[in-house]
């Protein structure tokens, strides 16, 4: 059944179970997306839950839209903005984190010269650039790379022109070449 | 559905003066729109042909692309 159908059957019969359908079919990538935000799992857990609210409340809002996957990235990301906006302790925690990942990871490498493990290492230094991007940053990143969205899809659901998620976009990628050359020089 | 090349300059000409370069000729994020494939098919071709003559954009479209390939393998679930 499509999402239409799953929606329309709650909205027009109080199918609980069409509804639990569709919920389930979103609850994995936006949890993805909202934690790798906020970096913050149980707070993710909390958006989720007020984006699913949302659905709950006004089924109606999602029977005419184009895709309920952006619909609902574009609720669960405003709310994490707000969130954040209001969280300045976040951004001392996560500073205090990626100084604490840092330290941990020059210390594993250190230690280990097996190859699987050096690699596992390198994917979480990336992990870790990446959560360090600024939010505005984070957010495009993840919703390009993570979530397959086209810039004219991240604009919607973000509200910014196209253009400027082009700019963006290149912007982050540019930090992360930067913060990553050592690992770009490996590949070359 | 890709962004279409006409988006980017539309909007280009109305936040950046109609530029879709640097002032010194080299392509900005025409490269990563490039990369990420989200690019017209005129917009394309036109990367494709600056960098073959342009060492600096070629070396950047690879640093670029490399980082893509760094940042998809970190976020594969």
């Amino acid at each position: 059944m499509t999402d239409q159908d799953l929606l329309r059957a709650y909205v027009d019969s109080e199918d609980v179970d069409s509804l639990g359908t569709f919920l389930s079919r979103y609850q994995s990538p936006l949890l993805r997306f909202v934690s790798r935000f906020l970096k913050d799992d149980a707070a993710a857990q909390d958006i989720v839950q007020e984006t699913f609210l949302r659905v709950v409340r006004q089924p109606n809002r999602l029977l005419d839209v184009a895709s309920c996957h952006n619909w609902l990235l574009r609720v669960a990301r405003n709310l994490s903005v707000d969130y954040l906006r209001g969280a300045i302790r976040l951004r001392k925690q996560a500073s205090e984190l990626a100084e604490e990942s840092a330290a941990t990871a020059s210390t594993t490498a250190d230690l280990s010269a097996d190859r699987s493990l050096e690699k596992e290492e390198a994917r979480e230094r990336v992990r870790q650039e990446i959560a360090g991007l600024q939010p505005r940053h984070r957010e495009l990143m993840l919703l390009r790379v993570q979530e397959g969205k086209t810039y004219r899809e991240i604009a919607e659901i973000t509200g910014l022109t196209v253009t400027n998620v082009g700019y963006l976009i290149h912007q982050a990628m540019k930090t992360l070449a930067v913060r990553l050359q050592d690992l770009n020089e490996d590949r070359s | 559905m890709r962004t279409s090349d006409s988006d980017l300059r539309a909007n280009d000409n109305e936040t950046r003066g109609g530029n879709l370069r640097k002032e010194d000729g080299h392509l900005r994020y025409l490269l990563t729109a490039y990369v990420f494939g989200d690019i017209s098919p005129s917009g394309r071709r036109e990367v494709e042909r600056h960098v073959t003559s342009c060492q600096q954009c070629h070396r950047e479209l690879n640093e670029i692309r490399n980082t893509l390939g760094l940042v998809e393998d970190a976020l594969d679930p």
